[in-house]
């Protein structure tokens, strides 16, 4: 529908598209109205001001999903990539939460979940139907091969949380060394601009600067930093502190040195990368080899060394699992749920004697990916043995 | 009979529910009328010769200790005692008897005319009612009966359908008069009615059999009893037979399942999945060459067997040929063939916590009319009637048992907040806290609420204090410390440890540790000693599990406390979904709770409910 827009004074302030969307074929599961009108902010405003005036109000961060959430249009992982794929830094983050948006990591859990329902059902089989003793073994046998796939595909899952992160929120790479070694010259060089200043002067960047980019489909930021040495200044002492900051919360080091400088090991859980900084002034020694030759002033080496970067950063955000489990409730709900399985394997490998101690664990594991899914269950298990098992004597 | 009295409680039928209901509220001091259609009836097991069995084995003592009968009556009439999973793990043992019916039914007979529980042979048509409260019970015969409180307990009687392949009879029980009005005056009072179905086996003649090919299976050796009233005891132990089906009894019965009028559509009441027609075994599992069959005495040195796994429909002729292909059977007679029944009930989410009508003050529903199935099930569920009819005479609160209480409690809880879309048949994987309802803990689950609404004689009330004083005495014995020759277990000990630290550890017994640990059990009779030192071990072995419920328990425990029961209007709530509104509506829970527990209600339509309350 095409229409104008009034405000006071029966005054038409712009014309616009009205879009309705009817229930329950919304976003929300709602009626909805959306209304297309020129992006002018004051006339924006002037469009929201009438609006409130008859008592809309603007909606609260996340609301729109949380309605859709409420009324059943999607689950809660899908509500959850509708947030992150607002905030996704890269174009893969944001393909990875269409995908989970799509439900391919609900499908993942889901499908351990049914695994473990199954492996619970044919225990509460065991308890509440079959009076004989012939079928525990099976049940074991069966049972324990079941669970321990499923604690490996969990494992990986949780595995897929660092890729998930790196994904999601980026990896820091951070250019450090000694002062004079040629960090912000590399940095420079690097970007393909002067994004930082660079003298001869050793200490001259004291903050750190960084820059976000996108390698490999990875969101990346690049921080250079003030170099390592004894502080002259106050100034320079805080530069240095922030070095070593970023140094710890780093993703990958980039460990620059030169012939003039020492090469420093930071013993950090970082992957790092050493680089031998100005080949154009002297050629590096045989204990150099490890090092990327490199010169930042003259743009030797660069290629080379971005294809170094993006190769680690590959390899710190991948694992074996195809889908990324992306926010710290699902690692959580995962985590708890790994540590049941593990409990149950243990029990159900002592025999069938403390099969109840196994039932709680399984139990307390389905719950755990239930509140990963957002959803309760009381019916399913029940639902599992009659389906499943020629019950009644 | 002159009835210008008022009665204090009218039972509405004689089965396990009415029964139990009629027993406790006049053991409560009231006066109590039970009106049943066959006073010969009281009591009567109208389906297989046992009591108990897995889950309801454990209803079974609750019920005991909950001032009930059925308990006592079963260890007097049982003939075959077992713990059944006893390999499966401590929380899941459930006990279970074969019983002598005549003898169970005789000592029915016998407790109610010691009691003074009034009996009287009519049919209830419908129930008077005054300002939305009971007033009094109109018969058959247009007899008007004042009374305060009414508890119908209509079994399969409520407009009872028997099927036979595609013979139909009008009854309540095989040979038995069905009833009819009291679902239209139950109706045109607002409550909503459905049918359900539910079916037996055939009843075989002994002398038919040929049992020399049969198996044998016999009961425990050392038998443990329902009833915390019971000392030593002695039952006998009579054997079971079973037998198998084969390839050929299957053929027969594919062959003629169109004449089965639950696969013809004949039947349009839901049947229990848990307790399948041997049709529907064969067609659902048509993998399966072979199913299991149990010769059942129906009591001792009975003519009559009760041929357990082989409900049926099928026309009599099918399920005779059927049987003869089995070895053993090959010339069987039936005194009566196995059928199928629907009959009215009422789904139970129109009833409180209480077992009482949400709407109508002193109306209890009990039984197969709540859509249960289970001589225990109704037999638990009539008995919190009765409590609770005398609540509601006294003006007192009503008895709600949790579901961390108890098995009844999860029932009753699952009955008025769930659908009831077959037959509901209590299971332990029913109960979250399934590690705290032991047959073992029943005293310390119950004792209080018994002692509280005085359900149990002072002796009994004794009685099970010095039992829960004695598992305290031996679990506050164990943090003395054990020395490593002591121990009868080869577990691994260099120097002396407590005793608990010991009984913790997987593969060691607190029937290792010395004497000294245990001799407080010795004041008790055999089998109630043990059963407390195993029960004591429990809670030592599953102590961290049990802190895990607590948790759980306390959590959930806010959300009962919070009333939902004065929300008029679910469609003036903002942001519950259309399904939610429905369903909250037709149930109306009385707590938060309850509302989460609803079938189909989401943790989104929770918290929206909870926000609403909060504001």
């Amino acid at each position: 529908m095409f229409l104008p827009i009034y405000i006071e004074n029966s005054e038409i302030i712009d014309d616009a598209i009205y879009t309705f969307y009817k229930s329950p074929a919304s976003y929300t599961g709602e009626d909805i109205i959306e209304i297309s009108c020129h992006g002018n902010p004051v006339i924006v405003g002037s469009v929201l001001d009438r609006l409130c005036h008859y008592g809309a109000r603007v909606a609260l961060p996340g609301e729109y999903t949380k309605r859709a959430f409420i009324n059943g249009k999607m689950d809660l992982i899908q509500a959850e990539s509708v947030g992150l794929l607002v905030s996704a830094k890269s174009k893969d983050a944001a393909k990875q939460q269409s995908k989970n948006l799509s439900g391919a990591l609900s499908r993942s859990v889901s499908k351990i979940r049914d695994d473990l329902l199954y492996c619970l059902s044919t225990l509460e089989y065991e308890f509440d139907v079959s009076e004989n003793n012939s079928t525990v073994d099976v049940f074991l046998n069966n049972s324990l091969k079941l669970i321990n796939n499923n604690i490996i595909l969990v494992r990986d899952l949780l595995g897929s949380y660092v890729r998930g992160k790196a994904y999601q929120q980026g990896i820091r790479v951070v250019i450090c060394g000694q002062t004079n070694a040629g960090k912000s010259t590399l940095m420079n060089a690097l970007l393909g601009s002067s994004r930082s200043i660079t003298s001869e002067i050793a200490g001259t960047t004291r903050d750190t600067i960084t820059s976000d980019l996108v390698v490999g489909g990875v969101p990346i930021t690049l921080v250079d930093t003030a170099g390592l040495r004894d502080p002259e200044t106050p100034i320079e002492e805080d530069g240095v502190a922030r070095a070593w900051k970023e140094i710890h919360r780093s993703g990958l080091i980039i460990s620059v040195y030169s012939s003039d400088t020492q090469r420093i090991d930071y013993n950090n859980d970082a992957a790092c990368l050493y680089v031998y900084n100005k080949v154009d002034v002297e050629h590096p020694r045989s204990e150099d080899k490890d090092a990327l030759p490199v010169s930042a002033l003259c743009g030797t080496g660069i290629a080379n060394l971005w294809k170094k970067i993006e190769n680690t950063v590959l390899s710190l955000s991948y694992t074996g699992s195809d889908v990324l489990v992306n926010t710290a409730r699902q690692k959580e709900s995962l985590r708890l749920c790994l540590d049941s399985m593990v409990h149950t394997k243990t029990y159900l490998e002592n025999g069938s004697h403390e099969l109840e101690l196994a039932a709680f664990e399984l139990g307390s594991a389905i719950s755990n990916l239930d509140s990963f899914l957002g959803k309760i269950t009381s019916q399913d298990v029940l639902d599992r043995v009659f389906a499943n098992f020629c019950v009644g004597k | 009979m002159k009835h210008k009295r008022t009665w204090d409680v009218i039972i509405v039928g004689g089965g396990h529910a009415g029964i139990e209901g009629a027993l406790i509220s006049s053991f409560l001091g009231v006066n109590v009328l039970i009106i049943t259609m066959d006073r010969s009836a009281l009591g009567r097991m109208s389906c297989n010769p046992a009591i108990g069995g897995l889950a309801k084995g454990q209803m079974v003592r609750e019920i005991d200790v909950l001032g009930g009968a059925m308990a006592r009556f079963a260890d007097f009439a049982g003939i075959q005692f077992k713990v059944l999973n006893k390999t499966k793990g401590r929380a899941v043992w459930s006990p279970r008897a074969q019983v002598d019916k005549r003898v169970y039914e005789n000592r029915v007979l016998g407790a109610v005319s010691k009691s003074k529980v009034s009996v009287l042979s009519g049919e209830v048509v419908s129930i008077d009612i005054n300002e939305y409260r009971v007033s009094g019970v109109v018969l058959r015969s247009g007899q008007f009966i004042k009374t305060k409180t009414v508890i119908i307990t209509s079994g399969t009687f409520l407009k009872g359908v028997i099927h036979i392949g595609e013979r139909k009879v009008l009854a309540g029980r095989m040979g038995e008069e069905r009833s009819e009005g009291l679902t239209e005056s139950l109706v045109s009072l607002g409550f909503r009615s459905g049918r359900l179905k539910t079916g037996t086996p055939p009843r075989l003649k002994k002398g038919s059999i040929n049992w020399k090919k049969t198996s044998l299976a016999y009961g425990d050796k050392n038998p443990v009893p329902f009833s915390y009233y019971s000392n030593e005891f002695n039952p006998p132990n009579e054997p079971c037979h079973t037998i198998k089906t084969n390839p050929d009894v299957h053929d027969i019965i594919s062959d003629n399942v169109g004449r089965s009028p639950l696969f013809s559509g004949d039947i349009g009441g839901k049947g229990p999945r848990y307790c399948p027609s041997i049709e529907d075994k064969v067609h659902r599992f048509s993998d399966r060459k072979s199913h299991g069959l149990f010769l059942e005495p129906e009591w001792k040195n009975s003519d009559q067997i009760y041929l357990n796994g082989f409900s049926t429909s099928l026309p009599e002729d099918v399920q005779l040929s059927a049987l003869r292909r089995i070895p053993g059977l090959e010339s069987v007679e039936f005194f009566r063939p196995g059928y199928a029944i629907e009959y009215d009930y009422f789904p139970p989410s129109q009833l409180k916590a209480s077992l009482e009508s949400k709407d109508i003050s002193g109306l209890f529903f009990a039984g197969q009319m709540n859509g249960t199935s289970g001589y225990e099930e109704a037999a638990a569920q009539g008995l919190l009637c009765g409590i609770n009819a005398v609540s509601v005479i006294q003006n007192a609160d009503p008895l709600v048992l949790s579901r961390s209480s108890s098995y009844i409690g999860v029932m009753v809880d699952d009955l008025i907040t769930k659908d009831t879309l077959e037959p509901y048949r209590m299971f332990t994987s029913r109960a979250e806290y399934r590690l705290m309802l032991r047959f073992s803990n029943t005293s310390d689950r119950l004792y209080e609420t018994s002692l509280d609404r005085c359900l149990l004689p002072k002796t009994m009330l004794l009685k099970l204090k010095k039992v829960l004083g004695a598992k305290e005495e031996i679990l506050q014995g164990l943090d003395f410390s054990v020395k490593p020759d002591e121990i009868l277990s080869d577990t691994p000990m260099k120097q002396p440890l407590p005793a608990k630290e010991l009984v913790k550890r997987p593969g060691v017994s607190l029937f290792d540790l010395p004497k000294r640990f245990l001799k407080r059990a010795l004041d008790f009779p055999g089998w109630l000693g043990e059963d407390l030192l195993f029960d004591v071990e429990s809670s030592v072995k599953y102590h961290g599990y049990i802190k895990r419920h607590l948790k759980d328990i306390e959590k959930m425990k806010k959300n009962e406390m919070l009333t939902v029961s004065d929300i008029v209007d679910y469609r003036s709530i903002p942001g519950l979904s259309k399904e939610a509104v429905e369903k909250l509506s037709s149930v109306r829970p009385e707590t938060l709770g309850q509302a989460m527990r609803i079938s189909g209600i989401t943790p989104a339509d929770a918290s929206v409910l909870l926000i609403n309350i909060l504001k």
